[in-house]
């Protein structure tokens, strides 16, 4: 269960990018979130992993603070969420099962990390997590040889060999193929069988009402939409939509 | 020596209206380079009795005597403000800058011809212990900035008003003229000269006067004998050649004999001529055409010291001084030069008109001034002077001459023995400046520090060493390792380790610095610790950079362990001093050859495969 507690955040030049966000999400539910660019959400999912650091406010992942931890106790909640990027971050010239199996570096030590000394049991979850996003052919290709699409499921199944409890995608479809946002969204929704909460950052509309078990709806750092796709009716959308771009 | 400036105006000018640039901005040019010179660039020599008396003033300095040098920033500053009018006129900017060019230059050839008369000298005070804070505060402010936000300006430049002031207290204190003795009294300028330092004028030149003439007869007879001299070397010479022809069908040590002997009699000749000149050079000094010397009567202002003949000790000393209008100091060339600017771009401006006014010129015309001035200066510092070179040109000549044909049995073996060595050298000295550079590098580099306390803290200090070590060149740290680990690669390969360690890491850490934010970000984000980040996502990024680098490095550092040759560190560079030294040259072409191949070789491998690498 993760709970967030009166989240604000505030950039060094006075932007309010979250204004005092509350909310609890239970375990394996699909969550997606949508608004206007620069209504906050993406500073609201980098927030959950400390990506961002929060101004005040608090985040329970599993009872525990994340919010303001620091070092070991960061690193050691970090382990357990996976974050997709919307554009990707693979390192290119490593294989994809190098780039998956980095994914596991959080939990060996530093000298086991360097000299790449992982078990074979993560080499086998590595494996199975690249055969689960239909990449077995591809195991040994270099990242850089990967179509959009592809490189997007190396990175789902970097996430996935973290065991994480939380799953973070950030506009995970905006970068590839609009025929294979079907794909990635099944992919990440198929997680949630697992006990894994999901939430996705979105911009395209039908595919949150499509996917998502709830919907949060950000206008200029307030969480100002919470509910099912149903109660997502047409002046809700208008109001998560209001303001112009150049407002932001 | 005048002669390359004059060579360097009509260039710049050819050019510039060859291709239809801007004639105001040539004559903007001029009168900024005229006015630079006027305060700035020395005109020509003054003489004491010693040579720490040895001065040369600038036609500002010159004025106070030379009135009419006050013309030359008049001039300039009126071709200036025809330039910058409102409405500007081609034909009177013309005009005015074909005046100013025409007085610049009748200005210098009046000066050049005018006598030479006895002055004084006397300074203005506190010139440099007034510009040296100026120029630190200026630099400050430049750097500020350059460097600074704008939010932090401020402190940019409270820093250098500070510094500026303490420099100016250093300067201003007694103990500057200790460490830097120039500072006071820097910029001096003629003045007429006192009846005080004329009576000891005349009182030295009558003791030193039975002196003067015994020294006039004996260069006299130097310079008769001198005469007879050549003719006796060429007659050497001649017989030499003779014996030469004669001993050639006996061929073998016999000839070789007779040709050292026709080669040392060539150089006889040689000597005997330059002697000459040399005496020569003394007759016209020492004024050797009139007869003997006189007493000097005390006529107020007008000696009547023969041309050549410097003033004695004491007025010397009493800061009396000969202007040599004819021993001109560099100035001399960058002012003719700018007065052809000026006069050049004017006539042009006068017959071509004005094509478009762009007050682009007017900038770049300032800078064009600025940067001939300091080239002037800087032809003068390298004594730049193609009159010596192409007096020279048959020494090179007669180099090319022995260096054929190449006696490739002598050396070829050695000096590929040789060639491993240097390649060795400079492959090993390379990995090590490798090996050195990698794990250092991420310590420099901000990315990677800037999140942690003890980063912030390393970052600088490892850029300070890099910056530091950068400085010192591999042949000065060669030398330094050579008296620790003794003559030989060793002294190489370490110096060249540790020089190059520092190009590498800051070539790495600027790779590392443009390494992708985004798989950082994704390995921080999965809760990998910071070393595993940056073996997995910071170093499969920068690998092939580095090695491109490093290959880079391997090319430089084989040109540089031919010169460490030279110092002593062995292979190529050593056999061609050694071959160079014992007039081999015949030898010494085939060295270089091999290093010309090796070096384009090595280039060509190494780009090929970068180029793979990176591209």
């Amino acid at each position: 269960m993760i709970k967030v507690e009166n989240l604000s955040k505030v950039f060094p030049d006075g932007t309010k990018a979250l204004d005092d966000v509350s909310l609890t999400i239970p375990d394996g539910q699909f969550v997606c979130i949508i608004g206007l660019s620069g209504a906050g959400k993406s500073t609201f999912m980098r927030c959950l992993n400390r990506l961002n650091d929060p101004s005040a406010g608090k985040i329970l992942i599993e009872d525990q603070d994340i919010a303001f931890a620091g070092g070991r106790d960061l690193r050691k909640l970090r382990r357990r969420i996976g974050f997709v990027f919307q554009q990707f971050n693979l390192v290119e010239r490593l294989t994809a099962f190098e780039n998956v199996l980095s994914g596991r570096l959080g939990y060996y030590g530093r000298l086991q990390g360097v000299l790449g000394l992982f078990s074979s049991a993560d080499k086998a979850l590595a494996i199975q997590a690249l055969k689960r996003v239909g990449l077995e052919e591809k195991i040994y290709t270099t990242a850089s040889n990967l179509s959009g699409g592809q490189k997007q499921r190396v990175a789902i199944a970097r996430a996935l060999v973290q065991e994480p409890k939380l799953m973070l995608a950030d506009e995970p479809t905006a970068s590839i193929d609009p025929k294979l946002s079907g794909v990635i969204m099944d992919l990440l929704k198929s997680f949630t069988k697992d006990g894994i909460t999901v939430i996705v950052n979105i911009h395209v509309l039908e595919l949150a009402r499509e996917y998502a078990e709830r919907i949060l709806g950000f206008n200029k750092g307030k969480l100002i939409f919470d509910g099912t796709p149903s109660q997502l009716t047409d002046a809700e959308v208008d109001r998560i939509y209001a303001g112009s771009v150049a407002d932001l | 020596m005048i002669l390359t400036y004059i060579i360097l105006a009509v260039l710049l000018c050819a050019a510039t209206l060859f291709a239809q640039g801007s004639a105001r901005r040539l004559m903007v040019a001029g009168a900024i380079g005229a006015l630079i010179v006027f305060f700035v660039h020395p005109l020509a020599q003054l003489t004491g009795a010693y040579s720490r008396h040895l001065l040369a003033p600038t036609p500002f300095g010159f004025s106070f005597v030379e009135p009419q040098f006050w013309l030359i920033f008049i001039v300039a500053v009126a071709v200036l403000v025809t330039v910058f009018a409102k409405e500007p006129n081609a034909k009177v900017t013309g005009i005015t800058g074909m005046a100013a060019g025409f007085t610049v230059l009748v200005l210098l050839w009046a000066f050049y011809n005018s006598s030479q008369s006895v002055v004084g000298v006397s300074s203005i005070p506190w010139v440099l212990e007034t510009l040296i804070p100026i120029f630190f505060g200026a630099v400050g402010w430049v750097v500020s900035r350059m460097m600074l936000k704008t939010k932090q300006l401020i402190y940019g430049y409270v820093i250098s008003a500070l510094v500026m002031f303490g420099v100016g207290l250093y300067t201003f204190s007694s103990a500057a003229p200790i460490t830097f003795d120039a500072l006071r009294n820097y910029y001096r300028v003629v003045v007429k000269i006192t009846p005080g330092q004329e009576n000891l004028v005349i009182k030295d030149w009558t003791a030193d006067l039975e002196f003067n003439n015994k020294e006039r007869q004996r260069i006299n007879a130097e310079w008769v004998a001198s005469e007879k001299a050549i003719a006796d070397a060429e007659a050497a010479k001649i017989k030499a050649q003779e014996v030469t022809k004669n001993s050639q069908s006996l061929g073998g040590q016999t000839l070789e004999f007779a040709q050292n002997a026709e080669r040392e009699a060539g150089r006889s000749v040689r000597d005997a001529y330059s002697k000459r000149e040399f005496l020569q050079k003394q007759r016209i000094d020492y004024g050797l055409t009139s007869a003997t010397l006189e007493p000097l009567s005390t006529i107020s202002n007008t000696f009547e010291m023969p041309k050549g003949y410097s003033i004695g000790r004491d007025a010397g000393e009493a800061n009396a001084r000969r202007v040599f209008p004819t021993r001109a100091a560099y100035g001399f060339g960058t002012l003719a030069l700018f007065g052809i600017l000026m006069l050049l771009g004017g006539a042009a401006l006068f017959w071509r008109g004005m094509a478009a006014l762009e007050t682009r010129d007017l900038a770049s015309g300032a800078l064009l001034g600025v940067i001939i001035a300091i080239l002037g200066f800087g032809f003068n510092a390298v004594e730049f002077d193609l009159g010596r070179f192409i007096k020279g040109f048959p020494f090179i000549e007669d180099f090319g001459r022995r260096a054929v044909p190449p006696d490739w049995n002598a050396i070829l073996s050695e000096g590929l023995k040789a060639m491993t060595i240097t390649i060795a050298t400079a492959m090993i000295g390379t990995v090590l400046a490798a090996i050195l550079a990698l794990p250092s590098s991420f310590l420099a580099a901000r990315n990677l520090t800037e999140k942690s306390w003890w980063g912030r803290i390393v970052y600088p200090l490892m850029r300070g060493f890099y910056n530091l070590d950068r400085g010192v060149d591999t042949l000065i740290l060669a030398l330094v390792f050579v008296s620790a680990v003794g003559l030989g690669p060793l002294a190489g390969v370490l110096a060249m380790g540790i020089h190059s360690m520092a190009d590498l890491g800051k070539l790495y850490s600027e790779a590392i610095e443009n390494a992708e934010r985004g798989p950082i970000e994704a390995l921080e984000a999965s809760g990998a610790p910071g070393t595993s980040i940056i073996r997995w996502g910071v170093l499969p990024q920068v690998l092939p950079l580095f090695v491109s680098y490093t290959l880079y490095r391997f090319e430089i550092n084989f040109r540089v362990s031919i010169i460490l040759g030279f110092v002593g560190a062995g292979g190529v560079g050593f056999l061609i001093q050694e071959t160079m030294r014992s007039g081999k040259y015949n030898q010494m072409i085939i060295l270089v050859g091999l290093v010309v191949l090796m070096v384009n070789v090595l280039d060509f491998i190494s780009a090929n495969v970068r180029r793979r690498l990176v591209g």
